[in-house]
């Protein structure tokens, strides 16, 4: 017999926003190598082109992502930033993530699913800021005592991305 | 109609003495500011072949996506009887945008303002009270979606020329059809396409052809990083000095011809599949040098071929990536995938998967190539730019190669700039051209 969704806890809400507090402090200030162990081994982190459509549910099904990584492929998008020559981020750009929580949900298999609010905005040197908005549907796993990111969907609501690199995570 | 300070006159000087530099190898900065723009506009862009996107984005009759050449709106639909149509998305009423979506699939497009109601071959097919409104008077012929007369496909893209004159596609595309095959016309089922990602770049729209013509020379410094550390494998087979490489020139088309494009990591069928697509003689080419890879066909539309490493091990991929600008110093790019049509669905997706992390927006390669652009570009639109001059000097007459039955010119060297100057002559020919 499948147990239902179930809100969270007391307890478990406040593992949830310390898990989020975190994670933006580390990627607002380009620790990503301490971001990757917020991470499962076996993270997906994508994030879906839109197209505008008459029919709403419809925009993200294009089969097309503007990043659609696994572990592996996170690890050496932040090697690369190590080295010296990663140009898109020398020096880094500024990223202020700003989220509000709109859900959060205990799965049947005791997984956490998060829906967040969020607007991000992204300062490339001495050039105008560009905003992203959109939300975040997150899965976290308890891996040893310790909430991990499982998979990442981040819904942009801009069908053309007005910045010119995702050089940086959301 | 423009508020620009220049004139024709001074454009033909322009054209003149920028041809006679780059025969020398330096390009003055100037003609990436906005004394071209007018006459990119005019000249390039609304009289050449502009690619749209793929037949197999509009599979179905009456699905449609909506594309753009400069700002101006098009729909492209896929009418009952199988055949694409471009159209105007504007009303022919009184200019509302009768398409408001980038893509779908509708029987029919209906404006907003008063109902002036089209099919998907932009007939007017139904006009709200029309006895009352205009009696007998109102001649459904003559209000009609305007239709651009040359449209057309090669290997499946789909191209459109708004210029009634033009010569027609294949004319235009001529030797470089050899080489395009290669890449979009390499399989018996044909290709498919998914995208485009898009995003909006500070850059004059002309560095990412000239970069894409045969720039192996910046691999070693411009994507040293991502290189170091694997994103397309094993670094130590990827030093990034391709030596083995040769560049080509044909028709409208730049690009290199590359041993390691990984066109043999398809499945065993898909390689199949190509051996019955490809002629003998291109068949041969590719033995001997491989396949296209960085490949731009005039005037803004890219092909490349390549490989990404993922948690699932390499895969092969390719992608077509357009460079639409908006100004002198923004540029829309937008980048689709592609692949053989009867390649397993799982495939397919890896293939994705592959791509996204080396070429487009968040691509590891991409990146630093955006950074760049949009660089040079700054650059290019200061009050001191104009004084400036461009080295494009490296081996300005690289050794050709002569290969029997193939169309257009190969060279020996790999390292060269004579693909970029390639490309600007042709820009200079076409501004002057399309003045004529």
């Amino acid at each position: 017999m499948a147990v239902p969704d179930r809100p969270l806890d007391l307890e478990e809400s406040a593992e949830v926003r310390r898990f989020y507090r975190l994670e933006t402090r580390l990627l607002d200030s380009h620790r990503y190598e301490e971001w990757l162990d917020l991470l499962t081994d076996q993270v997906t982190y994508r994030i879906p082109v839109r197209e505008t459509r008459e029919e709403p549910d419809k925009e993200l099904q294009g089969r097309f992502y503007h990043v659609d990584d696994d572990r592996f492929q996170l690890q050496l998008r932040v090697d690369r930033l190590q080295t010296e020559f990663a140009w898109a981020e020398d020096p880094p750009t500024r990223t202020r993530h700003l989220l509000y929580p709109t859900r959060a949900l205990e799965l049947e298999d005791g997984r956490v699913q998060t829906l967040t609010n969020l607007l991000l905005v992204v300062t490339r040197r001495n050039e105008s800021s560009s905003i992203l908005s959109g939300e975040r549907e997150d899965v976290l796993r308890a891996v040893d005592g310790e909430w991990k990111l499982d998979h990442r969907i981040v819904r942009l609501d801009q069908a053309v991305l007005p910045v010119r690199s995702l050089s940086f995570f959301i | 109609m423009s508020t620009h300070r220049d004139t024709t006159p001074d454009l033909g000087r322009l054209i003149r003495d920028t041809r006679e530099k780059l025969e020398t190898g330096v390009v003055p900065i100037g003609i990436f500011d906005d004394r071209m723009w007018e006459f990119e506009r005019s000249r390039i862009f609304e009289r050449q072949w502009i690619f749209l996107g793929h037949e197999s984005e509009i599979p179905e009759p009456g699905d449609y996506v909506v594309r753009t050449i400069l700002d101006a709106s098009f729909i492209v639909t896929r009418a009952p009887d199988d055949r694409i149509h471009v159209l105007h998305n504007i009303c022919a009423h009184q200019g509302m945008e009768v398409c408001r979506t980038d893509r779908g699939s509708s029987t029919h497009f209906r404006c907003p303002y008063h109902g002036w109601t089209y099919d998907t071959t932009g007939d007017l097919v139904g006009v709200p009270l029309k006895d009352q409104a205009y009696g007998g008077d109102l001649d459904p012929g003559e209000h009609r979606l305007a239709r651009v007369q040359n449209a057309d496909t090669y290997d499946g893209m789909i191209f459109a020329n708004l210029d009634p004159a033009a010569e027609p596609l294949e004319d235009y595309l001529g030797d470089f059809t050899f080489y395009l095959d290669l890449i979009m016309g390499r399989s018996t089922s044909g290709m498919e396409v998914t995208g485009p990602q898009r995003r909006v770049v500070e850059t004059n729209w002309k560095f990412g052809p000239i970069n894409s013509s045969g720039d192996r020379y910046h691999g070693v410094m411009a994507h040293r990083g991502a290189i170091e550390v694997g994103v397309r494998g094993d670094p130590s087979d990827d030093s990034g000095e391709k030596r083995d490489a040769v560049p080509f020139i044909a028709g409208p088309g730049t690009g290199h011809l590359t041993p390691d494009s990984a066109l043999d990591l398809y499945p065993e069928d898909v390689i199949e599949s190509r051996r019955a697509a490809l002629s003998e003689e291109q068949l041969e080419l590719v033995e001997t040098f491989g396949y296209p890879s960085n490949t731009t066909l005039f005037p803004n539309t890219t092909f490349n071929t390549g490989k990404g490493v993922s948690a699932d091990g390499d895969y092969p991929f390719t992608y077509i990536r357009t460079l639409r600008p908006l100004g002198p110093n923004e540029t829309e790019i937008s980048i689709w995938h592609a692949i053989e049509r009867d390649a397993p669905e799982e495939f397919k997706k890896r293939s994705r998967k592959a791509m996204q992390f080396v070429f487009g927006i968040s691509g590891t390669f991409t990146q630093d190539d955006a950074e760049i652009w949009s660089g040079i570009s700054r650059s290019g639109q200061t009050s001191r730019s104009r004084d400036i001059e461009y080295s494009y000097l490296m081996r300005p007459d690289p050794e050709p190669i002569d290969v029997d039955g193939v169309p257009g010119r190969i060279f020996a060297e790999t390292l060269t700039e004579n693909n970029a100057r390639q490309f600007l002559r042709r820009y200079l020919d076409t501004l002057e051209e399309g003045g004529a």
